[in-house]
């Protein structure tokens, strides 16, 4: 394992290398600034990255946004060491994404327990549906491009092939064989197929019983969806040599035929929720779990793509009591001695926006493009907005009321 | 919660005596510097001893010694580039040298050198050249806080030896 400690502070990097060096047996990177940190990233394979907020050159958001912007380093744990309680930074950090954080002074005891902490979270990340912000495309996953368009082709091999395994057929027959042979996870269609074409490729899968689970994408040279695609396709990407320009297009629309199962937002809610309160009021919050705790929580129905005949369309924005409580939890361990009540109420006037802005960002990430219902979200708002203000234990209402803003925000994005 | 306005800041000797343990400087409308109190490590007034240094290291002399060298190491270019930013009447690298010294103070004392490290940050960030001034006191501090390492971590050498 390898981590990269980034701060520009020569001594808090030592502090933190010997307290990491006590508790993990890892090699140990170290970095000035964010351009040196970027630098490490690239030539090197790094496990874990430690991010202070404020550095010279490039400071910390822009590296947080640098990695998640990559295919490579998207899923990246990352450990922001913060002593900064401006909400404004807070709410980048926390929409960005980061695994944890610690609070500067660092103190020894707290980076062996919350480093051990984040790292456990991290490992159980990728069995948790839709938490993984990487899982567009995998090295085990299978996409066939098919193209009558061999500079095409080519392009597509060179472009994805880093992220996935890649075959590319020529015509629509060669592309119906080698479905029935290899069983690709998504079928890429473009033009140019020859007698089999792209409206007959598309029907003849569709028809097939033992081929109908592949996910089927369209390929054209214009912004809208081809005619020949507004049934049994479940998006479309838009023909371009532009490699990051098309990663980000068939990213977007991947997302969309991936979520066979509902994404654990609750998780992410309640995550954002307790780094957005830590880092605000500096403090080390922990979520506590309360098992057996009935789940009925709030639900939204989220729509994932515009297409009917996709039977991923649909996922089930969560938020239950668990999580509800969860969050309620973490307000509990909060030392009322070691922060002023006025920061308190200060910064749960922020939480609901920058969990609001996680949410949104989380849901842009699975591909979300289309909120179909919220209808239950909103019957509960009024009641949930009556009781924020009343007490540490309302945080519970709070994330909940954060859920409903984020599901209007996407809403709204689509108006 | 203390109240101090900015020309307090200047003078060291008021701030050890006010700010050990303070954590944060809010700057309202009316020019006045809030120090609110904080967690951490209780530190002493003023006191730059072996035990109010080593407090925020929960008893491991080991690490303590360590990080100590690298601020001793440290230090003269940190405060190089603080004076620098002075010289030059560079607000943006003075807000930046002293954002390091605090962070870098900080795993020391929650106290008066960290304090000033804070205000002329602050300062800096709202474009006020009080912050020259300020950064005078702080280099001063960080000076004293350096000393007071050096005379901590020799007396435990000295000791082992």
């Amino acid at each position: 394992m390898k981590a990269l400690l980034v701060d520009d502070d020569a001594t808090s990097r030592r502090l933190l290398r010997l307290a990491l060096a006590r508790s993990f047996d890892w090699e140990i990177v170290e970095a000035n600034d964010g351009m040196e940190a970027l630098r490490e990233l690239e030539a090197q394979d790094i496990d874990v990255v430690f991010l202070d907020v404020h550095m010279p050159v490039m400071d910390g958001i822009e590296v947080l946004e640098a990695l998640r912007g990559s295919a490579k380093h998207a899923a990246l744990p990352v450990i922001m060491l913060t002593n900064e309680k401006d909400a404004d930074t807070v709410r980048q950090v926390v929409a960005l994404g980061v695994d944890d954080y610690l609070v500067k002074p660092l103190s020894p005891g707290q980076i062996s327990s919350r480093v051990a902490r984040a790292i456990a979270q991290y490992a159980q990340r990728p069995q948790t549906a839709g938490a993984s912000r990487s899982s567009w495309l995998q090295a085990g996953c299978t996409v066939l491009l098919v193209d009558g368009d061999a500079e095409f082709r080519a392009f597509f091999k060179k472009t994805v092939g880093p992220h996935a395994t890649v075959m590319t057929a020529e015509s629509g027959v060669e592309a119906m064989r080698l479905c029935a042979e290899l069983r690709p996870h998504t079928l890429l269609v473009g033009s140019g197929t020859g007698l089999l074409t792209p409206p007959l490729l598309v029907k003849r899968l569709r028809a097939n019983h033992q081929l109908d689970a592949i996910s089927i994408l369209a390929v054209s040279m214009d912004k809208e969806r081809p005619e020949w695609a507004s049934e049994g396709v479940a998006g479309h990407v838009t023909k371009t040599f532009s490699a990051a320009g098309f990663l980000t297009q068939l990213r977007r629309a991947y997302g969309t035929t991936t979520a066979d199962t509902a994404p654990n937002y609750a998780d992410t809610l309640a995550t954002a929720a307790e780094q957005a309160l830590g880092m605000m009021l500096a403090v080390h919050v922990e979520r506590l779990q309360e098992p057996d705790a009935p789940h009925d929580g709030l639900t939204a129905t989220v729509d994932l793509s515009s297409s009917t005949a996709s039977a991923n369309e649909r996922v089930w924005l969560h938020c239950s009591n668990d999580s509800a409580r969860a969050i309620a939890s973490a307000f509990k361990t909060i030392d009322v001695d070691q922060v002023s009540e006025a920061d308190v109420r200060s910064a749960l006037g922020e939480l609901i926006g920058i969990i609001a802005g996680r949410m949104q960002q989380a849901m842009r990430e699975h591909g979300v493009n289309r909120v179909c219902s919220n209808a239950r979200v909103e019957s509960a708002r009024p009641a949930l907005e009556a009781t924020t203000s009343v007490s540490l234990r309302a945080a519970a209402a709070t994330v909940c009321v954060a859920l409903a803003t984020a599901v209007d925000m996407s809403a709204d994005a689509v108006a | 919660m203390a109240t101090y306005r900015a020309q307090d800041v200047v003078c060291s000797r008021q701030i050890q005596a006010a700010t050990a343990c303070s954590d944060s400087v809010d700057m309202p409308s009316n020019g006045e510097y809030q120090v609110k109190s904080a967690p951490g490590p209780a530190v002493a007034s003023g006191a730059l001893d072996r035990a109010s240094l080593m407090a925020r290291f929960e008893g491991d002399a080991e690490l303590f010694e360590e990080v100590s060298a690298v601020f001793i190491h440290e230090c003269p270019r940190m405060l190089a580039e603080l004076k620098a930013a002075r010289d030059h009447e560079d607000l943006v690298a003075l807000r930046a040298a002293a954002h390091t010294l605090k962070g870098a103070v900080s795993n020391f004392t929650g106290g008066a050198a960290r304090e000033a490290a804070l205000v002329t940050e602050q300062q800096a960030r709202h474009g006020q050249h009080e912050a020259f001034r300020t950064a005078e006191t702080l280099e001063a501090l960080v000076t004293e806080v350096k000393a007071a390492l050096v005379r901590a971590t020799a007396s435990t050498t000295k000791r082992l030896a």
